[in-house]
């Protein structure tokens, strides 16, 4: 908990060659970005790994390498039979429940976009939220699931960094659970916003380590804590009226 | 913009390419908000800077503050003048901080913050230049986002808005989360660059091209109060009813 060492961790961050000297002065002398508390009772979540956002013509750059970062996120929590959950988005194929959040077209085919790249699947004790908002919070289960999964904090990965990771990573500290970011599993289209991002979220929100060191801190967790689902595939919903709904 | 010197090489490079923006966030029936402009977060010297500042309000943005109220004092004037709704938030806490949690986690200084100050003012009070009058609404909150544990999705709907023009602090931290969340909601988001104010250069110009990439429209001052004033009838403008 100490500060001593925020100068250190400050100065080697990505975030660091963004900041003005007035903002380093500032995050320092005001007391932000102290350790945070580590969850006990940690759940793994995952967003955006979908084709959307790792297509190859149409994909984020940095997604890919992240996607690879989070896929061993997911298999040493469920070596410790620690909860994984996916967040993607839930949409009609005709696009009208999804705004436009990063000013991009939705595209010929939005359902697709949001079904989740095949090296990151979920598997079937994993759990799925389908979101239409930034945050995976919003109208969606997600805290009636850590409810009943007894989490007390997340471990995030996936993107955008600065859209759905950071809108979850705030709805999650609001609601007073312990927020982990696995910094080298994200992914933002802009860098700038990715590294400030992240360095807002350190200041006031979240812990950002890198996925070995959350890795290393997994296998010290007892692998008996969670009552997990027992194995069933996640059903979509079908979000358009069926006389209309032309599925390709 | 205000973000150009901020932005990477290659952002700069793909937004000039690009040139796409997020959705218009500009409504025909607006709602003013002003987060969180409190001694707090503003100081309560104007003049001083932000690294003296923050020696005695830990929160405190500085003088940017102070130059970004005046925004806010003219465009409650203007959007009181039109019959816009005007509303604060403000943070609240228990007397033993109990209820800071997660606050408390991160910051080195949070018991200096709540419950009490070392000053004679109250940190969650509003700056006095800013006073809210009979007809203003206010809600307080304990977290970021002004609609977080608070009724202004509520409010907002029963005065029949479909949009907010925000202002306040910290631009990065509760101007953000409450322009994520109105989004999320379905209002038109627009956040008025001059009008905002943060701790931290880097963070501020950031969190407004996010916004303008994301979530809405970033104008300035004069932008909107340009369109407050081209609005139609400002006597359709709805008040609360009860």
């Amino acid at each position: 908990m100490a500060d001593t060492s925020m100068d250190d961790y400050m100065t080697s961050a990505i975030w660091d060659a963004f900041l003005t000297d007035r903002d380093r002065k500032v995050f320092k002398a005001a007391g932000y970005g102290v350790a945070g508390l580590r969850p006990e009772r940690p759940a793994l979540v995952l967003i955006g790994f979908n084709a959307g956002h790792l297509s190859s013509s149409a994909g984020i750059a940095g997604a890919a390498s992240a996607m690879k970062q989070a896929c061993e996120l997911a298999v040493s929590a469920r070596a410790r039979n620690l909860p994984v959950i996916h967040v993607t988005g839930a949409t009609r194929n005709d696009a009208w429940d999804k705004p436009a959040e990063d000013g991009r077209p939705a595209g010929a085919n939005p359902i697709a976009s949001e079904e989740f790249d095949d090296e990151i699947a979920p598997e079937t004790t994993d759990i799925v939220i389908r979101r239409q908002a930034p945050s995976a919070f919003f109208n969606t289960d997600l805290m009636s699931f850590l409810n009943v999964l007894g989490a007390d904090g997340v471990v995030l990965a996936g993107g955008q960094t600065a859209g759905a990771l950071r809108a979850t990573a705030i709805d999650a500290f609001s609601l007073n659970l312990r927020v982990v970011i696995a910094q080298d599993a994200c992914f933002d289209a802009w860098e700038s916003s990715h590294a400030l991002t992240l360095c807002d979220l350190n200041a006031k929100y979240a812990d950002p380590l890198p996925t070995a060191d959350i890795v290393d801190w997994f296998t010290t967790l007892a692998s008996d804590a969670f009552v997990l689902p027992t194995g069933s595939p996640d059903k979509r919903l079908d979000l358009m009226p069926a006389a209309t709904s032309r599925r390709t | 913009m205000i973000w150009d010197s901020f932005l990477s090489e290659r952002d700069r490079a793909a937004m000039n390419a690009r040139g796409a923006t997020g959705p218009n966030g500009l409504g025909r029936k607006p709602a003013l908000l002003v987060i969180d402009v409190s001694w707090g977060f503003a100081g309560d010297r104007p003049d001083e800077p932000i690294l003296d500042s923050i020696k005695r309000w830990p929160n405190s943005c500085g003088a940017e503050s102070w130059q970004a109220i005046e925004r806010i004092s003219a465009l409650c004037e203007g959007g009181r003048a039109r019959g816009i709704p005007v509303l604060y938030s403000t943070g609240r806490a228990r007397a033993d901080a109990w209820d800071i949690g997660s606050w408390a986690w991160k910051n080195s200084r949070t018991k200096e913050q709540v419950p009490a100050t070392p000053q004679d003012r109250d940190a969650n009070e509003i700056v006095a230049p800013l006073a809210p009058k009979a007809e203003d609404i206010l809600v307080y909150k304990r977290k970021p986002s002004a609609f977080f544990g608070a009724p202004t999705a509520t409010h907002l709907r029963r005065l029949g808005c479909d949009s907010v023009l925000l202002t306040g602090t910290t631009t990065s931290g509760c101007v953000r989360a409450s322009a994520v969340d109105a989004f999320s909601h379905g209002f038109g988001v627009s956040a008025i660059a001059d009008g905002c104010f943060d701790r931290a250069q880097s963070s501020h110009a950031i969190a407004l091209f996010d916004i303008a990439m994301r979530y809405g429209s970033v104008i300035d001052t004069e932008a909107a109060l340009a369109h407050i004033e081209a609005l139609p009838d400002p006597e359709s403008a709805t008040r609360p009813v009860w």
